[in-house]
């Protein structure tokens, strides 16, 4: 892909998500947008409008015929992927799909391959993975701070079930098709940021996953609960989905045979319990010194970040930055195979029922 | 106020705040009446009871689904459904496409009458002088980023309706209320900025609020079902006799739950405070900073500009005059009901 003329970049869905990635790409130089596509004529040209796009159209099959794009971003609701991105592969586009790219690992195996054999790009939106915190807590286990890494909780607590289109009673959303429910359209979130702190646990030999449903039975619900543990070698990983406790947050807590570290992501502090250069007796002293004025920094910085928009969509702005400029350069992309398939692959574990509880 | 019986009318959004009361109103004036509510809304919960001339429908405009059925065989349709909360994109997707899906609808089935509920809140108040008359001359916002969500999506959705109209032999009213008022609904946003649940700050004590009680609104759908325009007709609905901040606010304070204390800081100070930030956010923070409703320059003309306001056009073009008014209409605010009931004698 010549490195000076911008990517041809077709946008299929134009919801919520969608306005997070044409401000990365009506920005960036790297690319053009060349249309949109929604199956809503006016949110299409609505979209159309705001952000630049020299088109719309009121299917993908239209976008990819009228368009050409060179690259597609799948911004639609979780259940149409399959068919929309196998469209893209067949018409020539490296596609970017939001999350979860697909609902099984068998699934995904098919857009892989068809993938494969146009070698076009297939890439998922772990757009978390770019956060502030999440590279912070990196970094700390990089640099062996908190020692081996051997126990990670990756939590998420959202009010799903208190108003929003999952709880929607006069509209049920497509979400609920999905094999875990509502859940799942976040649960790849939890899964590939796991991963990242235990690469083992989508082949790990103890898998138990609690299902429930804590709100009321009004008969659009499955489950509103996970509770999962995953034992991968001498690693634990747990995965908790709740939408009773409060307040909303996605932390993330790795613990090594040093020390431990705490972070969230949608208040974002980080903590660090840890060997300092200061003796075994002051360590734990100057960590609560070191954590509290951090605490305090934080809560600073988050509120100048409200006011300056540095949104929890930052992460995706950095995603869409590397990967272009990956395509531009000819470098790999910066997502492995690995990295978009393991996350499926674990999800299909924790529903399949010999690991349900 | 009686009007032959010309064709059912359906209404969206029947079972909201105004929508209730356009049913009932409609239905006492002898029109028959169809209300869409949602899937799942349960019959015995609706606010109406029985009435001969009032049926229900089920459907969402979100859904394509069930929509043309929904339609079919009415004459006119009241479209007053809108998506009041939630981010710009489910308020789109409930305010534009849901319209978008209602014209796709009615043109399905040949319905050609539309009477929309636009809102005050499509006019650049801001371009209107201190003290000056906004109407329905008023220009509309033209740089809709600037102004909430709410601005933004109505404002597409009212040029939706226009553009809908544009094919010869659609006849559409467009009324245009300013801030609608009744039960469970008499604190808001043009009383001041909330800093705190229990501290609010005040552009004016004097300027005048564009309130509108919501039966006179009511009774304003009602009067347009009865004209059948040649061209596109829009009208302001205000009451007569509008109150002052002052006055609706220390009305008001004893009946609402949360009361939060006002402090005045004025128009001109506040202002002058929203125009220093907007440039320092503009010259130094390349347009970033993202301020709560009513701190940024556009809204906060939106909610505070001293303006009057006049309902002569909506009693020339359909004889419309506001029956309650301030501030006898709070004696009605403690309605827990009765106004809307049709199984009941009506409420005086
Ligand atoms: N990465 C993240 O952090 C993040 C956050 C929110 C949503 N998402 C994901 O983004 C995707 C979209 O979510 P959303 O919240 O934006 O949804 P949304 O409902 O707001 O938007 C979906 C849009 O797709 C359109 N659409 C549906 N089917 C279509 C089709 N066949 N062709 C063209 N357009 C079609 C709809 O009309 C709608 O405008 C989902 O996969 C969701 O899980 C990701």
């Amino acid at each position: 892909m010549p490195a000076d003329e911008p990517v041809r970049v077709g946008v299929v869905g134009t919801g919520t998500i969608t306005a997070e990635h044409l401000a990365y790409l009506s920005a960036s130089p790297r690319t053009r947008v060349v249309a949109v596509a929604d199956l809503s004529p006016a949110s299409a040209g609505y979209a159309a409008g705001r952000w630049g796009a020299e088109a719309s159209y009121t299917s993908h099959q239209e976008l990819l015929a009228g368009a050409r794009p060179e690259v597609v971003h799948v911004c639609t609701p979780p259940t149409t992927h399959q068919a929309i991105v196998a469209d893209c592969l067949r018409a020539g586009a490296h596609v970017i799909c939001e999350k979860p790219l697909a609902p099984t690992a068998a699934e995904l195996a098919t857009l892989v391959t068809l993938a494969d054999a146009s070698g076009l790009w297939l890439l998922e939106d772990q757009n978390y993975r770019w956060n502030d915190p999440v590279l912070a807590v990196q970094s700390l286990v990089r640099e062996g701070r908190l020692g081996e890494v051997c126990d990670v909780e990756v939590r998420m607590a959202l009010r799903i079930r208190d108003g929003g289109a999952f709880a929607d009673p006069h509209l049920r959303s497509s979400a609920h098709d999905l094999p875990a429910g509502p859940i799942h359209d976040v649960l790849t979130h939890l899964a590939y940021l796991g991963l990242l702190f235990v690469p083992g646990a989508a082949g790990a030999e103890r898998v138990s996953a609690h299902w429930s449903n804590h709100g009321p039975d009004d008969g659009l619900w499955r489950w509103d609960d996970l509770d999962a543990t995953i034992v991968a070698g001498p690693c634990h990983l747990r995965l908790r989905f709740s939408a009773a406790t409060r307040p909303e947050t996605f932390s993330i807590v790795v613990r090594g045979d040093l020390g431990e570290a705490e972070t969230d992501l949608f208040q974002p502090f980080l903590t660090v319990r840890a060997p300092r250069a200061v003796g075994k007796e002051l360590t734990p002293i100057v960590n609560h010194v070191v954590n509290g004025s951090r605490l305090a920094t934080a809560g600073a910085r988050n509120l100048a970040q409200k006011l300056l928009q540095h949104s929890t969509y930052h992460g995706l702005h950095r995603f869409l930055e590397a990967t272009y400029a990956a395509l531009q350069a000819g470098g790999p992309p910066p997502l492995t195979r690995r990295d978009i398939e393991d996350p499926t692959v674990l999800i299909d574990r924790l529903v399949a029922p010999e690991n349900r509880r | 106020m009686t009007h032959e019986r010309d064709g059912v009318v359906l209404v969206s959004g029947a079972t909201g705040f105004l929508g209730r009361h356009v049913v009932a109103a409609a239905v006492r004036a002898g029109h028959d009446v169809r209300a869409m509510v949602r899937p799942g809304t349960d019959p015995a919960k609706l606010p109406w009871g029985e009435h001969a001339q009032l049926e229900t429908v089920q459907a969402d405009l979100r859904s394509r689904r069930d929509l043309r059925a929904a339609v079919d065989g009415a004459e006119t349709v009241v479209h007053l459904a809108a998506t009041k909360t939630g981010d710009f994109a489910s308020r789109f997707a409930g305010t534009v496409v849901a319209t978008e899906n209602l014209l796709d609808a009615m043109d399905g089935v040949g319905v050609r009458r539309l009477v929309h509920c636009s809102t005050f809140s499509v006019y650049r108040a801001g371009a209107v002088p201190v003290g000056g008359v906004l109407d329905e001359t008023s220009p509309l916002e033209d740089d809709p980023l600037q102004r909430d969500p709410y601005a933004q999506v109505k404002l597409i959705q009212e040029e939706m309706v226009r553009r809908w109209a544009d094919t010869p032999g659609r006849e559409l009213t467009v009324l245009r209320p300013g801030l609608i008022y009744g039960p469970g609904e008499l604190w808001h946003a043009l009383l001041g900025v909330e800093v705190l649940p229990s501290l609010w700050l005040r552009a004016g004590w004097r300027t005048t609020l564009p309130m509108a009680w919501v039966e006179n609104v009511a009774d304003a759908f009602v009067c347009a079902l009865g004209q059948r325009p040649l061209a596109p007709v829009t009208v302001n609905i205000v009451d007569d006799r509008l109150p002052s901040v002052g006055r609706y606010a220390r009305a008001v304070r004893p009946m609402v739950d949360t009361r939060p204390r006002l402090v005045l800081l004025g128009y001109p100070l506040m202002r002058t405070l929203v125009q220093a930030v907007a440039s320092v956010n503009h010259s130094l923070l390349q347009g970033r900073l993202k301020l709560p409703g009513g701190l940024s320059p556009a809204p906060f003309e939106a909610r505070f500009r001293p303006l009057r306001y006049t309902n002569d056009r909506a009693r020339e073009a359909f004889g419309w005059s506001p029956r309650v008014a301030f501030p006898a209409s709070l004696e009605r605010a403690t309605d827990d009901g009765s106004l809307v009931r049709l199984d009941a004698p009506p409420a005086p």
